[in-house]
């Protein structure tokens, strides 16, 4: 089982409180969407969940396991907003960093991936050559090279435009059709969550906690067209308020 | 547009004629400005004697040069990894940065008398710190999400030093070294003024000792012919090692 278990978890940064009491159980190959006002500790609750951060009180178990025997493991994949690529290395070489350090033997084809990712001819180009989001998709192809049962995700399309964007939601989302795997997505964009998610999780701030988990009911493989539905705006338009609500809860505060 | 290369060409024709222009209007005499003409013939004349001096200056600055670089590469890697080294080590740098170094030289030639350790040293003072800044800044300057990425994926601090923290530091080691290598000739020479029997400070001392302009006015062009030299070589490397980089770094320290 690669589900992710959260419970009761607590992160306090010196006296800033900022998550509290979160449980959440995410089952294996679901893919959940963080959401919420600037300062609602997603980032954190990301981190935290990759072992980069250490609970103050409570527990983060990936399939059973704490975060650091998931890196052991060789089971995480990240991908954050900045592209994390060595400059001097081509994209090729950028994902095959990953099983250099991992050592997996089950792995996908770094060359094949490429490809299957739009990126064929742009294998030995270095990263300053490539668009911010070829950059981001050498990024998820390192990320998901090693097949990882986890994939956590900072932001990814947020420095993207938004055509790119949309078109990445889409492939993503194909992707993981593909190769399925249990997902956190932090994100600032409603349509972007609405597009990719089973649930979104709206936290609210001060200190970061869970307000609703609103759970997406469309169907997969889920296209742009999608946008242009009702369906998909009823999604979009009810996050929103719930959103909206978390802000004025504060406000009144 | 003329050409950088055709640039290069240019001034190196336009530097004598220029010099004999001014040699000409002036009417100075030659042991106070001589001719091109007749420091050419003094370098050629003496060819064997200058060759010997330089090769003397040369292997003590590069000696001392060596010496510096392998400490300040340790040294850096030391302030990266152990933080704590460098609260210790610092006010002792400070000061021994801060000394200038043509007052320390002649209380090392009268300390250790006529050897090469002398040299060695001062070099070694005049070029560590430059190198030591840099170096740190660069290993320090790996991008954060890719120390990430690779803590995520587990990797040893071997691995992330040479796939991540190393290949950052290289273009700021680059730049370092192209202020450092002259830095080498120029305290090499300085050191050779005070009590030396051979090298081109030597030389500088016995020629003004003589009236002999011409051969300083020589001195002055070997020198000017190593970093020159040094300059060159920083580029080629430059272009060959940083060609994945999109605009390359300037000098600093």
């Amino acid at each position: 089982m690669s589900g992710i278990s959260i419970r009761s978890l607590h992160k306090s940064f010196g006296k800033v409180e900022a998550l509290r009491d979160i449980n959440l159980e995410i089952d294996q190959g679901e893919f959940i969407a963080l959401i919420g006002p600037s300062g609602c500790g997603k980032t954190t609750l990301l981190r935290t969940c990759l072992g980069l951060e250490r609970p103050t009180k409570g527990t983060v178990l990936l399939g059973g396991q704490d975060a650091v025997a998931a890196r052991k493991a060789k089971d995480l994949g990240i991908v954050f907003q900045k592209p994390a690529l060595v400059p001097s290395r081509t994209s090729l070489s950028n994902v095959q960093i990953t099983l250099d350090i991992t050592g997996v033997k089950d792995h996908l084809d770094p060359n094949n991936l490429l490809e299957e990712f739009g990126l064929g001819s742009f294998k030995n180009h270095y990263p300053h050559q490539l668009s911010g989001g070829m950059q981001q998709r050498v990024n998820l192809a390192a990320a998901m090279v090693h097949n990882p049962h986890y994939l956590m995700m900072d932001e990814p399309f947020g420095a993207l435009d938004e055509m790119t964007r949309e078109m990445m939601c889409e492939w993503v989302g194909d992707v993981l059709l593909r190769q399925p795997k249990t997902v956190i997505l932090v994100t600032h964009s409603i349509d972007e969550a609405v597009m990719l998610a089973d649930r979104i999780v709206i936290l609210a701030p001060r200190p970061g906690k869970i307000d609703t988990i609103v759970p997406v009911d469309l169907p997969r493989p889920r296209r742009r067209s999608l946008k242009t539905t009702t369906e998909f705006s009823n999604y979009v338009m009810d996050v929103r308020r719930q959103l909206y609500a978390v802000e004025e809860a504060r406000g009144a505060a | 547009m003329i050409s950088e290369r055709w640039s290069y060409v240019l001034m190196l024709v336009s530097i004598p004629i220029i010099w004999k222009l001014i040699s000409l209007a002036s009417g100075l005499q030659a042991f106070i400005l001589p001719s091109p003409e007749l420091v050419f013939v003094t370098l050629f004349e003496q060819w064997r004697t200058f060759l010997y001096h330089t090769g003397i200056t040369l292997a003590g600055a590069m000696t001392g040069y060596a010496i510096s670089n392998a400490f300040a590469i340790a040294v850096a890697i030391l302030f990266v990894y152990v933080p704590s080294t460098q609260n210790f080590l610092m006010p002792w740098f400070v000061v021994m940065k801060n000394i200038p170094f043509v007052t320390i030289a002649p209380i090392l030639v009268i300390t250790l008398g006529q050897t090469p350790l002398p040299k060695v040293i001062i070099v070694f003072l005049v070029t560590f710190f430059p190198l030591l800044a840099n170096v740190a800044a660069g290993l320090r300057a790996a991008d954060k999400g890719l120390l990430d990425r690779l803590t995520v994926l587990d990797a040893s601090k071997w691995q992330t030093f040479w796939k991540v923290r190393w290949p950052a530091a290289i273009p700021y080691y680059m730049a370092a070294h192209e202020v450092a290598f002259t830095g080498s000739i120029v305290s090499a020479v300085v050191a050779e003024f005070f009590f030396s029997r051979s090298g081109l400070g030597y030389l500088i001392v016995t020629a003004m000792d003589s009236y002999r302009a011409d051969i300083l006015y020589s001195v002055t062009l070997i020198a000017g012919i190593l970093g020159v030299g040094n300059y060159l070589i920083v580029v080629w490397l430059r272009k060959r090692v940083l060609r994945w980089q999109a605009d390359s770094l300037s000098a600093s320290g």
